[in-house]
């Protein structure tokens, strides 16, 4: 029969029922067990766990005996130590001592292990390759054994940390704190530990937890009572030595692993999988981090409304990297199989300025009236002469003519204007507007007839060709709207790097009305020469022209770049063009289509988001002309879904696993797919990049290499150097980051504690609010090494007065701990003088404290110890 | 626990969000672990609530005011899985005074084990002490539930008044002048119709009280002592009564159940039987008790706690002179906390009583001028925190 027992002083709460603060607690039988083994055993577990789990991350090459022996000997040191706990503090320095006089005397071997370790671990994270090593260790120097010495070390400072925070107290923090970094540096980089190590790591973490938590109402003090009271309440404290916290540890980690153990056989029993929801959920999420940026959401906040995107201005070169979110943008029934890749044109940009595309203005357009109100009467559009009767196509392509009728469903939320393909019959749906739109009136769901041409759709670059042999009749219209071509789609904006382009492109031809083909292929080969497709070109500097950066300085971009870089080399050169912006089914989409009420359906996803330039052909129209790397040659069609995974995006998978077929990233910027749909007025910046996709016999993805035959390689990896410094300023932005959220959440905690003192100040009762101000007192107090232990209150006040020295006027200190003793053990409530006589006493003491100290220590007083006012 | 819940959530959402982004199966192993971990908390709180149980023990039936008296909770765990934490709930109230007290203790208990935990408690006012075990709240391993195990286990004490003990110098000046049948057999009295006992003349007998044939026979002085006359011609009038709004109204109580206790038990310890008249506010009921014993004060006492007070002034004495107002008594005492000049003077000129005290309960500062000693009334004031004083003032 073991009782304990504590007798302090009374506590009247003013009613004639006095509970006194004798109270003692018995128990009926004895404990054998003695409660530190358990904890030595639990501690034993989690050391287990960690080691094993961490050096299952990396194959660290080291005698594991060796190191097996010293942990060994380490860890019953350590034990032993924390049997004795109150004295476990002061008993582990000559262990320290140790430590630090073995790593002394081998700094070496240390340093070199030290070495050795970050190699291990930047080659198994792909950082490093075995023969580039991230250190360089002489040939002489044992690795082995330098890297089983630092383990050793590492591992040893481990098992004090664990021992002691698990065995004399238990502390989740500090042990999770001081261990799940470790795992952690596996598992960012998509490396597993061990599954059984790694179990009996979470269970020792939970179980820690678990005692953390159990045991939250206690608060362990050697010499202190077995419990606590506070008014009518007695709480045990951690004095309290009956095996219960200890039990619950030794029996939450057992129940743990048990769950652990269960769960990992019914996954390997049933071979259970990641459902394609939770693979979708991850690319999103990835695609989301991966997409994160101060400037994003600062241009999201700029924003009128995210949904609205005709109010989107952003530059082209504003968006530094793209991705995607895989969704369907568009869907697309059609009446008969399309024989090759379609372009759906939706925005037309025609006027260039300051690094970004507008619609014609409305200005231009009224001056013209005429002219659109006879394309708007007689039915033929330039931008479809081709379809029109006036064009004898049947003549050109005999048989292979085909009417067929389609219709599209848009997924986004405004509707303003349509997305066609070239050449259409308008029909009553669609109002032609400016020079190149189609007005829907916001409708979800929209059709038009369509011809389809194999050459056309298959490679529309050749059509040029057939110029001489089309031989239709030009349309009287056409004659002037040429006129009006050449008189607004040649400029281009006066500037020194424009006419730095020029004159360094001089010797592209000047066009004479026949010499198109020659053209095209100047300024294709001069853009795919001068830069690379990358979904992550980095911004263009403001005062720079996006042609002249991309083709001179950062020879890097994707397919708005090319478009644009292609309209200004036409323009420069005497070719009316002009930029468009829209949506691709490349061929792999319409192979897939499914059949639906006789119509072939096509799901678009906004990884087909595409732009692209329009020369005008005289006597033809606008007709499109790629310069993006890969669409070109007419090649984007096949493999569209192989694709590899934006390496940013996707760090972890790059290192563990191979490519995965692609459902989960591709690239659009959501920004520019849903501009495109709608805005007319104002072209968008950074459109897309379908192509990006294609790297089976397109083009890579900017991590990737080009794969397919005949593709040039133009995605270049970049230098050690270069990722190396990248993610060196990675992180520096992300310190940056996490040193504002800590200086917020100190602020934060610092408002919310002074708010909270200064309420405690203003209870209802104002004997409650003294003794807030009681314990405030007294916590300055401490500050100044003034503490009440061991003494009565009317001594303390006495001694207080004496240590404060004239810190306060003499007298008030006594006067508030009067005041406190009176509304304590009174019945009486204080009166509102006498609380706010003590609080300015408070208040005046914090205040000569706070002046009382250095920089560093105001800063600590304030807002860390949040003592001050 | 909202605190508990909290955290449990973030891990839960953190642990979903690690097995969406991380590919290996240790994830959703992981995630089921931490959706499963609150189920387990459950099946063990479910375990450990229905193997907990607990009684509740008094030392003490029944105390005196301010001295201390244990109450012991006794937690019983059958389970082999430990209780983290378990809140133990007493409610201690005073039915008299309406005082009351929720004492609460928070603890852990160890598996398969008993713990009895031992409070003091003591009572600065007399009355009923009720003391409920109301609850057992017992909370799983990381607070994220818990279970409520209701006992509604009651004990009863009570606190007795302090009986003041009033010096034997008081002057028993109890009537010859009714016929009485009954007299003291331990004490001689002034009735010279009975004789107590003959002894041996003393210095300072009276002459009249020698008996003479009895000198004559034994040739020694011998002297006659008369019987004390002990008869219900005394009755005490018991005011419960108490102005709520009054700061000491719970001292003057006290004071007037200790002031009754002690006329009461020092008439007993002369084998002196006497009526104590009450009012009982519940019942509204003027009730008539014959004390003969300290079992009959018990009686007496514990309907007094039962009935408890009243606010109506002097109803017990307005019911005594409607009630009474046939019987005839040597001596009437009454005792209030209240007084006014008309109930004085009502008092004073009650017929049907010889002799007549008036006991007024009070702080001793503020006595009324018209309270004084008449010819009819003997006014003693007796103050609460000295009723001895006022009490030895008593002419019996």
């Amino acid at each position: 029969m073991k009782k304990r027992k504590d007798n302090t002083n009374n506590y009247n709460s003013g009613s004639g029922i006095v509970i006194t603060d004798s109270i003692s607690l018995t128990f009926n039988s004895k404990y054998w067990i003695n409660s530190r083994l358990i904890l030595i055993v639990t501690a034993l577990a989690g050391i287990i766990g960690f080691n094993l789990s961490f050096l299952s991350l990396f194959d660290f090459e080291c005698s594991r005996s060796f190191m097996l022996s010293a942990e060994a000997a380490v860890f019953i040191v350590s034990a032993v130590i924390c049997m004795f706990s109150s004295k476990a503090k002061y008993l582990f320095f000559p262990v320290y001592f140790l430590i630090g006089y073995g790593i002394y005397r081998t700094r070496v071997e240390f340093s070199c292990g030290y070495a050795q370790f970050i190699n291990i671990i930047a080659e198994r994270l792909n950082i490093t390759q075995p023969d580039n090593p991230y250190y360089r260790i002489s040939e002489d120097i044992d690795k082995v054994q330098c890297l089983t010495l630092f383990l050793t070390f590492l591992f040893s400072a481990e098992i004090i940390i664990i021992c002691y925070n698990t065995i004399v107290e238990p502390r989740f923090n500090l042990v999770f704190a001081g261990t799940f970094p470790f795992i952690e540096s596996g598992l960012i980089f998509g490396i597993s530990p061990s599954h059984i190590p790694f179990s009996l790591l979470v269970s020792y973490w939970v179980a820690l937890f678990a005692m953390r938590i159990a045991g939250n109402q206690y608060h362990s003090e050697s010499g202190k009572p077995v419990f606590v009271r506070k008014k009518n309440m007695f709480v045990s404290s951690g004095n309290l030595r009956n095996n219960v916290i200890e039990d619950i540890g030794m029996i939450t980690m057992v129940s743990v692993f048990a769950v652990f153990i269960a769960a990992s056989g019914v996954i390997s029993l049933f071979k259970i999988e990641r459902p394609e929801k939770v693979k979708l959920a991850r690319a999103e999420i990835k695609a989301l981090i991966s997409d994160f940026s101060i400037e994003k959401i600062a241009n999201n906040m700029n924003d009128d409304s995210a949904d609205n995107p005709v109010t989107e201005k952003s530059r082209l070169g504003d968006i530094s990297k793209i991705s995607f979110k895989n969704k369907t943008d568009l869907t697309l029934f059609v009446s008969d199989k399309i024989p090759g890749n379609l372009y759906l044109k939706g925005f037309t940009g025609s006027v260039y300025r300051d690094n970004t595309w507008y619609a014609l203005p409305d200005s231009t357009v009224s001056e013209n009236s005429e002219l659109f109100k006879g394309f708007r009467e007689s039915g033929n559009y330039p931008q479809y002469y081709n379809y029109s009767n006036d064009l004898n196509l049947n003549a050109l392509y005999p048989g292979q003519i085909r009417k067929c009728h389609m219709i599209l469903n848009s997924w986004f939320k405004i509707n303003k204007y349509a997305f066609v393909p070239y050449s259409i019959s308008p029909g009553e749906m669609l109002t032609p507007v400016n020079d190149g739109f189609f007005s829907i009136d916001n409708l979800n769901s929209y059709s038009y007839d369509a011809i389809m041409t194999p050459e056309f759709y298959s490679s529309m670059n050749m059509i040029y060709k057939d110029i001489d042999r089309l031989n239709g009749k030009i349309s009287s219209s056409e004659k002037e709207y040429r006129k009006f071509v050449y008189e607004h789609y040649l400029l281009l904006p006066e500037s020194e790097q424009m006419n730095q382009l020029a004159e360094e492109y001089s010797y592209i031809p000047d066009y004479n009305g026949r010499n198109i083909e020659e053209i095209y292929t100047s300024i294709r080969d001069i853009l795919h020469k001068s830069a690379d497709y990358s979904l992550e070109p980095g911004k263009t500097p403001s005062a720079d022209e996006l042609t002249h950066y991309m083709l001179t300085e950062n020879h890097k971009g994707y397919c708005s770049h090319f478009a644009t870089a292609g309209v200004v080399l036409a323009r420069l050169n005497g070719v009316p063009a002009r930029y468009a912006e829209g949506y691709i089914a490349v061929s792999s989409d319409i192979e897939k289509s499914e059949m639906v009420n006789f119509y072939f359906k096509i799901n678009i996803n906004d990884s087909r988001a595409h732009a692209w330039a329009e020369f005008y052909i005289d006597g033809y129209g606008w007709l499109p002309f790629e310069f993006t790397p890969g669409y070109d040659r007419g090649i984007i069609s096949a493999e569209a879904d192989s694709q590899q995974e934006v390496a940013a995006v996707t760090v972890t998978e790059t290192v563990t696993e191979p490519p995965e077929p692609v459902t989960e990233i591709v690239t659009v910027t959501e920004v520019v797919t849903e501009a495109l749909s709608e805005s007319p007025e104002v072209t968008t910046a950074p459109v897309t990049s379908a192509e990006s996709q294609d790297n089976g016999n397109g083009i890579s993805s900017e991590s990737g290499s080009a794969s397919g035959e005949g593709i040039p390689a133009e995605i270049k990896q970049d230098s050690l150097f270069i990722r190396i410094l990248r993610k060196v300023l990675n992180t520096v932005l992300w310190l940056v980051l996490f040193v504002l959220i800590v200086f917020l959440c100190i602020a934060a905690r610092h408002i919310i504690m002074i708010r909270n003192r200064i309420m405690s100040f203003r209870c209802s009762s104002n004997n409650e609010s003294m003794s807030n101000v009681y314990r405030y007192t007294l916590s300055l107090l401490e500050q100044l090494s003034i503490s009440k232990r061991n003494k009565l209150p009317l001594e303390f006040a006495e001694y207080a007065e004496k240590e404060l020295n004239g810190i306060i006027k003499e007298g008030e200190l006594t006067e508030l701990i009067n005041t406190a003793l009176k509304a304590g053990f009174s019945s009486e409530e204080i009166s509102d003088d006498e609380l706010r006589a003590s609080v300015k006493t408070a208040n005046t003491l914090s205040d000569s404290i706070y002046r009382s100290k250095n920089k560093r220590d105001r800063l600590i007083f304030r807002y860390i110890l949040n003592l001050g006012r | 626990m909202l605190k508990s819940k909290l955290i449990y959530l973030v891990i839960l959402v953190s642990m979903f969000l690690f097995y969406i982004l991380f590919v290996d199966s240790m994830s959703l192993m992981i995630f089921v672990l931490t959706a499963a971990f609150p189920f387990l908390q459950l099946i063990i709180l479910k375990r450990i609530s229905s193997s907990v149980k607990a009684s509740l023990i008094t030392e003490n039936q029944t105390i005196n005011k301010n001295t201390e008296s244990r109450i012991i909770v006794k937690i019983k765990n059958n389970s082999l899985l430990p209780v983290s934490c378990a809140v133990a709930e007493l409610h201690i109230a005073n039915t008299l005074t309406g005082e009351s007290q929720t004492l609460t203790t928070m603890l852990p208990v160890s598996a398969d084990n008993e713990q009895s935990i031992k409070f003091s408690v003591s009572y600065e006012h007399c009355g009923r002490i009720i003391i409920t075990l109301k609850s057992i709240r017992v909370f799983d391993y990381i607070k994220l539930f818990s279970k409520t195990i209701n006992y509604s286990i009651s004990r009863e004490i009570t606190v007795v008044p302090e009986a003041v003990s009033i010096s034997p110098e008081v002057e028993t000046t109890l009537s010859t002048m009714t016929d009485n049948e009954e007299f003291s057999k331990i004490r001689p009295g002034d009735d010279c119709s009975e004789i107590f006992n003959i002894r041996e003349y003393s210095y300072g007998d009276k002459i009249n009280r020698i008996h003479w044939n009895l000198t004559t026979k034994l040739d020694e002085l011998m002297v006659k002592e008369y019987s004390l006359p002990v008869s219900t011609q005394i009755i005490i009038i018991f005011e419960f009564c108490s102005d709520p709004d009054s700061e000491d109204r719970l001292l003057r109580n006290d004071a007037a159940l200790e002031t009754v206790m002690s006329l009461s038990y020092h008439m007993i310890g002369n084998s002196i039987s006497h009526l104590i008249a009450w009012y009982d506010p519940k019942t509204r009921m003027f009730n008539t008790e014959k004390i003969l014993s300290e079992e009959d004060f018990s009686a007496f006492l514990s309907s007094v706690f039962a009935s408890g007070t009243y606010t109506d002034d002097c109803s017990a004495f307005i019911h005594h002179k409607t009630e009474n107002s046939e019987s005839h008594y040597s001596h009437a005492l009454y005792i209030s906390p209240v007084i006014s000049d008309e109930i004085f003077h009502n008092f004073s000129v009650l017929r049907n009583a010889y002799n007549k005290t008036f006991l007024y309960i009070n702080n001793g500062y503020d006595l009324p001028d018209y309270f004084r000693s008449s010819d009819t009334a003997q006014a003693v004031s007796v103050r609460y925190g000295n009723i001895a004083e006022g009490l030895n003032k008593v002419i019996v």
